[in-house]
């Protein structure tokens, strides 16, 4: 079969890259994901908890909707999707060919451990002698050359660490079951011959070479050289130039006419260079002057050997590139650590507490000092550590710092249960989301952790006590010393390594630091068409503005395969028909799995077939080897086929490994997957450990009973389907609202626009420019034409939602327009994209003076002409105006920005005004310091207050005049400015009624609720509800675009598929017994569950829900049923678990 | 010989421009010549450690008794290790240090970085050991004329 067209290649498996691989997934389309470490998760593999919930919730981005195609358990420890490839410990290495239709190369590492044989016992552990630091715990401990990468991963085969590695083979001779292969790699087939007269000359390259475990043979003379190249088919050939006899030249010449391939280096002298030159031109590859040092052989040899490896590296075409690649730290002590991080033990960096806080961390999770295990009681994190510093070339924000040292610090005072002193330092608190400044105030108020602004610039160990003891300096310049058991620096950003290489090879662009550049209005755009950025790789993101780049990007790309042909509906493939057992009787399959023979070894297989075969509903039993194998699994295949049974039972090792197989089972024999169960009968085996055979035989056989207990009851219904209606209502036309009714129409669905005014554009209509200086009006222009120009489109103007009802795949919506004319909608999916407004306000004598505006109306001002700028002498801006504190306690994200963006464009005009900004926190977040730096160089004067010492405003005939307290100085001062600008925010504008009508949730402030505000950031809990742009939260016009594409892009999953498919676990309900009791509506997480009024029937939406059976468990009269664990089911599997009789 | 060794860090290496990595290497060669049990660091240190007093033009400009006093901070330091002698990369530093531990009755000897790697080496002659003491004075002293 050949996937072409209708593929796409994710590049890194963090966050992001799962999101965008499960989005394109979802759609329909075949995805490659591929990572270089040897885990998925990438940074979060790492981290256990998450602002604001303080708990992980990463299984939340699994698919809710067709769930059955993808892995239902913690996606921590792993996942499968059935349209989904995960390569691991594989590196991209290049990309051709144009949209729609690259040509990707890839090389995979090749592992020494054979992950389908390994099986976890970690006897290879106890052996290996090497012990190196454990990346997975920051270095804080140490594992050996042979480890887990990650504690937690189902299944989870060792690896084997080649740097560290010493090839002793200790852990191949003690693996139980074969699975390591130390010395059949692939540079042993790598033959390599040196030809050289002199024997120390060979003997010493021989020694050197077969360290890095090259296969080397040597000859004396060119004679003997072409006798072995005649023989044996080499790779690779170092001669020396001079020889007695033949000379090197002449064996290169002989040589290739023998080997065209193979690949010559000379060695010469300094004497005879040009010899060697020379002999480049007749073939050889490059030279080596003698004498040489392994440092420069080695390097050179590894390159010739990488280099005829990706000659065979993995090719690939996929229509489009998402690269997801994240970001790395800085590292202190590669610059000036003042802070002595390198120095004393009980300074780390962010990720190693994040790993201390952790159970299987350095500590085993105890707050307790590094350096003498004394309990630690005081905790200082010190903020922007390698960001916000040109001496380190870091004039960027890094964005997430300031909420995970919060985060951090709320952690470790739960965990202290509350005695603990922490304390942080910074110097804005970038609290720039809208949930979070009410998470910093909490953390201050409710937790009692300190903010203290400044920088700590020397950290001093008093070795008495054993404390640092930490100098800083505070806004006055006054010198304070504290006193602290561990100090967390938030170390900042960095780009990955190799991202140079990277972009090289993708045709990207980097900024100034190193990170992928985004093209104008676009988070995920690069100047390569086809190829998109995912997450932190283009600046470090927190999850949720990771996983809405990361769905953007995961739109642009199938908009790409979309346009190269491939298209959305899943591929109709041949599959069985399905076969209806309903009302059979048992008739199972049972299959019992030798396990390479380990299993034989242990217990008699022939018995408990015996056994397993005594029971009526076993149709047949069946011995096999190593099921797990191609060959295995065919035998398998070929058994169903012929037994035709109605049930399956395996035992063998290893459930979750099945899953995938199972349906793969199910398409090509029509019995459903869901009569089919794996048990493990292996590793209960190696817990105990002991060779009796009975209590092995006992527990085995209990075990295979229970599998074919909860078997026999299930009942064989085919799974629900609810049709979808293939068409897409948008309200609100501002740019979230194009965007998303775009990217849905380019998909080749209908799409209904609603904008309540006369024309679309919203915020646009009035904005011209963004900080970065692109103009808007082109943006606006050129979406305008192309939603004029898509007939798939339907404007409606100045019309507004009445009333809607209805679910994922059918919404049924009223709308009316100017006239009063009413119209019914059908569509399967809503996108809201209200909008927002800047906020009004009273403050600061608003409203008194002409001299007194806000942002918009100084844009507007700025725009039309109505405000010279020549006439100003002195501007002042005051920033969070009624922002930040009750009631509106949000960050408006935008205003600092564009408080920088005025300031900027008036100093430019005009170098001589002198512009004073009274501000909170500055909220220049990312890559908009540079701005920000830029801003003080040119003289903008930042004057920091505190709610509680706001400035005071008053008008002077035509001049405003604001006193404040300038903190620097402590002491008040006092500015007199022809123009005040007040910073006012953004306030949504999504009205009560419409989210009821959609039986959505809004905040406290009003703006969109999501399902999850970081793993679902665009979803609202009821599925088929989307929402993007400003009713979302506060957002520069790029971030709403980003917020619409990913509405689209999750939309687009529903969408694309003529029906929703039900799991085949979920739960129904026997309306005889049910006394409307209404307990299991409430208890139902994912909102399936209503009440049928007129019926008097409580229902179940078949495909909200997500089986998760807690309806059954509140339900007193067991009227609420889970299908496929019925209580008889479970009953019947309990007693097979306590070993009453097999054949009951 | 038991003779214990710190290390300056000084601020035109370290602090100003290299950083922890190079006080690192400073490190590895101050510990690969004496031997690591003789080396006893100074608090603070690598890019934490003090000025010598004397930087920054102040060797050369005069006020030396406010110059002193400024290395007050530093002799402190070194008198807390107890070591006999100081090594200092870095030459003002090293002119610096010495005359404060004439002034503030250390006593414990200033050398250069060089010529500790020349007196491990074994090529350090004669007449190149003014700043050593007498417990090193005579060892492994290199006669190029008569080594040849």
């Amino acid at each position: 079969m050949s996937r072409k067209i209708g593929t796409a290649l994710v590049v890194g498996a963090g966050i992001s890259g799962i999101r965008s691989a499960l989005d394109l997934a979802e759609n329909g389309y075949g995805v490659t994901l591929i990572d270089r470490a040897p885990h998925l998760g990438g940074l979060l593999s790492q981290l256990d908890y998450q602002f604001p919930t303080d708990r992980c919730g990463m299984c939340r981005m699994l698919p809710l909707v067709n769930r059955d195609a993808s892995s239902q358990y913690c996606l921590r420890k792993g996942l499968f999707h059935e349209n989904i490839d995960i390569l691991l410990n594989t590196e991209l290495i290049s990309v051709d060919g144009d949209p729609g239709n690259f040509e990707a190369r890839l090389r995979q590492t090749p592992n020494w451990v054979d992950p389908a044989l390994c099986i976890g016992c970690g006897l290879c552990v106890d052996v290996c002698p090497v012990e190196v630091p454990d990346d997975f715990n920051e270095g804080l401990t140490r594992r050996k050359a042979i480890y887990l990468p990650v504690p937690h991963n189902i299944p989870n085969p060792y690896i084997i660490d080649f740097a560290a590695c010493t090839r002793c083979g200790e852990c191949q001779k003690v693996c139980p079951t074969r699975a390591i292969h130390l010395f059949d790699q692939e540079r042993g087939r790598f033959r390599i011959l040196v030809v050289d007269d002199e024997k120390i000359v060979r003997d010493s390259l021989k020694a050197l070479m077969e360290e890095e475990d090259f296969r080397v043979d040597t000859a004396e003379s060119g004679a003997q050289a072409l006798d072995m190249l005649a023989a044996t088919p080499y790779q690779l050939m170092l001669t020396d130039i001079k020889m007695p006899g033949m000379d090197g030249v002449e064996v290169l010449q002989k040589a290739k006419e023998l080997l065209p391939d193979l690949t010559v280096v000379m060695m010469t002298a300094y004497a005879t260079v040009e010899t060697a030159v020379e002999a480049m031109k007749l073939g050889a590859l490059d030279y080596l002057i003698k004498p040489f040092e392994p440092g420069q052989l080695i390097p050179m040899i590894l390159r010739i050997y990488q280099g005829l490896e990706t000659a065979q590296a993995l090719t690939l075409n996929v229509g489009a590139v998402v690269l997801s690649g994240g970001t790395s730290f800085y590292d202190p002590k590669t610059g000036k650590d003042t802070l002595g991080y390198s120095t004393y033990p009980d300074v780390v960096t962010s990720l190693e507490f994040e790993r201390i806080l952790n159970p299987m961390g350095p500590t085993g999770g105890k707050l307790v000092r590094l350096s003498d295990g004394r309990p630690i009681t005081r905790i200082a994190w010190m903020q922007c550590v390698g960001s916000r510093d040109l001496h380190e070339n870091a004039d960027f924000c890094s964005s997430i710092c300031c909420m995970s040292a919060i985060k951090e610090a709320r952690l470790a005072k739960a965990k202290a249960g509350g005695d603990l002193d922490a304390t942080i330092y910074y110097m804005d608190m970038r609290t720039f989301n809208k949930s979070f400044q009410r998470y910093r105030d909490q953390a201050q108020k409710a937790h009692g952790i300190h903010f203290q602004r400044g920088r700590i610039h020397t950290t001093v160990l008093d070795r008495k006590t054993g404390e640092l003891v930490l100098r800083y300096t505070d806004i006055n310049g006054k010198i304070h010393e504290d006193r602290r058991d561990l100090l967390v620096l938030s170390v900042g950003q960095r780009p990955i390594p190799g991202m140079e290489k990277l972009a090289e090879t993708l045709g990207i662009d980097l900024n100034a630091w190193g990170f992928a550049a985004t093209e104008p209005f676009s988070q995920t755009r690069t100047p390569k068409d086809g190829i998109f950025l995912s997450g932190s790789s283009s600046g470090l993101k927190d999850i949720s503005d990771s996983v809405i780049q990361a769905s953007a990007a995961a739109l642009n790309a199938s908009r790409t395969l979309h346009a190269a042909g491939g298209h959305l509906s899943p591929k109709p493939s041949p599959a069985a028909e399905p076969m209806d057992v309903f009302r059979q009787l048992p008739k199972a399959l049972v299959i019992l799995c030798t396990c390479n023979g380990a299993l034989a070894q242990k217990i008699n297989l022939n018995d408990l077939a015996a056994k397993a075969a005594s029971d009526p509903s076993v149709a047949h039993v069946e011995v096999l080897e190593r099921v797990c194998t191609a060959e295995g699994w065919d035998q398998v295949v070929e058994q169903v086929k012929t037994v035709r049974p109605n049930r399956l039972l395996i035992g063998s090792c290893l459930p979750h490994v099945y899953a995938r197989k199972l349906r793969k089972l199910e398409h090509e024999t029509g019995l459903s997957s869901s009569l089919m169960e794996v048990v493990d009968l292996r590793t209960p085996l190696l817990v105990r450990g002991d060779a009796l055979p009975d209590p092995a035989l006992t527990s085995t056989a209990e075990i295979l009973s229970m599998g074919l207990a909860r078997l026999k009851r299930i009942e064989p219904l085919p799974p629900v389907t609810v049709p979808v209606e293939q068409r897409a209502l948008v309200v609100g036309g501002g740019i979230a609202g194009m965007t998303a009714a775009l990217a849905v129409a380019d998909h080749g669905f209908p799409v209904d626009l609603i904008e309540k005014e006369a024309q679309v554009g919203g915020n646009l209509n009035w904005l011209s420019r963004t900080l970065e200086g692109y103009e808007t009006k082109a943006l606006f222009d050129e979406t305008l034409s192309r939603i004029e120009k898509n007939p798939l489109i339907r404007v409606h103007l100045k019309s507004r939602v009445i009333d809607a009802f209805g679910q994922e795949g059918h919404f049924v919506t009223s709308i009316e327009d100017a006239d009063g004319k009413m119209q019914s909608i059908a569509h399967g999916v809503t996108i809201l994209a209200t909008g927002g407004n800047e906020a009004k306000t009273t403050a600061y004598g608003y409203g008194t003076s002409p001299a007194i505006v806000t942002q918009k109306e100084l844009a507007v001002k700025l725009e039309d002409k109505t405000l010279d700028p020549a006439q100003l002498k002195t501007v002042a801006m005051i920033q969070c105006v009624d922002s930040r504190e009750e009631p509106r306690n949000y960050c408006s994200r935008i205003c600092c920005a564009s408080s920088l963006k005025f300031a900027l464009e008036l100093k430019t005009l005009h170098p001589d005004i002198q512009i004073v900004i009274f501000y909170r926190d500055l909220m220049a977040y990312g890559f908009y310091e540079s701005y920000y730096t830029q801003a003080r160089k040119a003289g903008i004067l930042f004057i920091q207050y505190t709610p509680d010492q706001k400035p005071q405003v008053h008008v002077q005939d035509t001049k405003v005049v604001v006193r404040a307290l300038e903190p620097i100085i402590a002491q008040d001062i006092e500015v007199t400015a022809d123009l005040l600008v007040l910073a006012t925010g953004i306030q949504p504008a999504l009205p009560p009624n419409l989210a009821k009508a959609y039986g959505i949730s809004l905040d406290p402030d009003g703006f969109f609720l999501e399902a999850d505000s970081k793993w679902r950031p665009v979803d609202a809990l009821k599925e088929g509800v989307f929402a993007c742009g400003l009713s979302h939260s506060p957002r520069s016009i790029t971030e709403s675009i980003a917020t619409a594409e990913a509405a689209a892009q999750r939309a687009l999953r529903i969408l694309s598929h003529a029906q929703l498919t039900a799991g085949k676990i979920v739960a129904t309900v026997r309306h005889s017994l049910c006394s409307l009791c209404e307990q299991c509506i409430s208890a139902c997480p994912y909102e399936a569950r209503a009440l049928w009024a007129e019926q008097e029937k409580v229902v179940v939406h078949p495909v909200r829900c997500q089986g998760c059976g807690t309806c059954a468990a509140v339900c007193p009269n067991s009227a609420s049923v889970l299908l496929g664990f019925t209580e008889q089911q479970m009953f019947d599997v309990i007693d097979a678990a306590i070993g009453s009789a097999m054949c009951s | 010989m038991k003779i214990k060794f710190t290390v300056q860090d000084p601020c035109q290496i370290v602090r100003k421009s290299f950083g922890e990595p190079i006080a690192e290497d400073l490190r590895f060669v101050v510990k690969s010549i004496v031997g690591e049990e003789n080396f006893i660091d100074m608090e603070p240190n690598r890019s934490n450690n003090f000025c010598c007093g004397g930087g920054g033009g102040f060797l050369q400009s005069g006020f030396k008794e406010q110059r002193l006093k400024y290395g007050k901070v530093k002799d402190g330091q070194i008198q807390a290790t107890g070591a006999q002698y100081c090594i200092a990369a870095c030459h003002n530093c090293h002119a610096q240090i010495h005359e404060l531990s004439e002034s503030y009755g250390g006593h414990y000897q200033v050398v250069h970085l060089w010529t500790m790697i020349c007196l491990s080496l074994g090529i350090l002659g004669p007449n190149e050991r003014e700043y050593l003491g007498n417990d090193l004075k005579e060892v492994a002293v290199f006669h190029p004329e008569t080594a040849m």
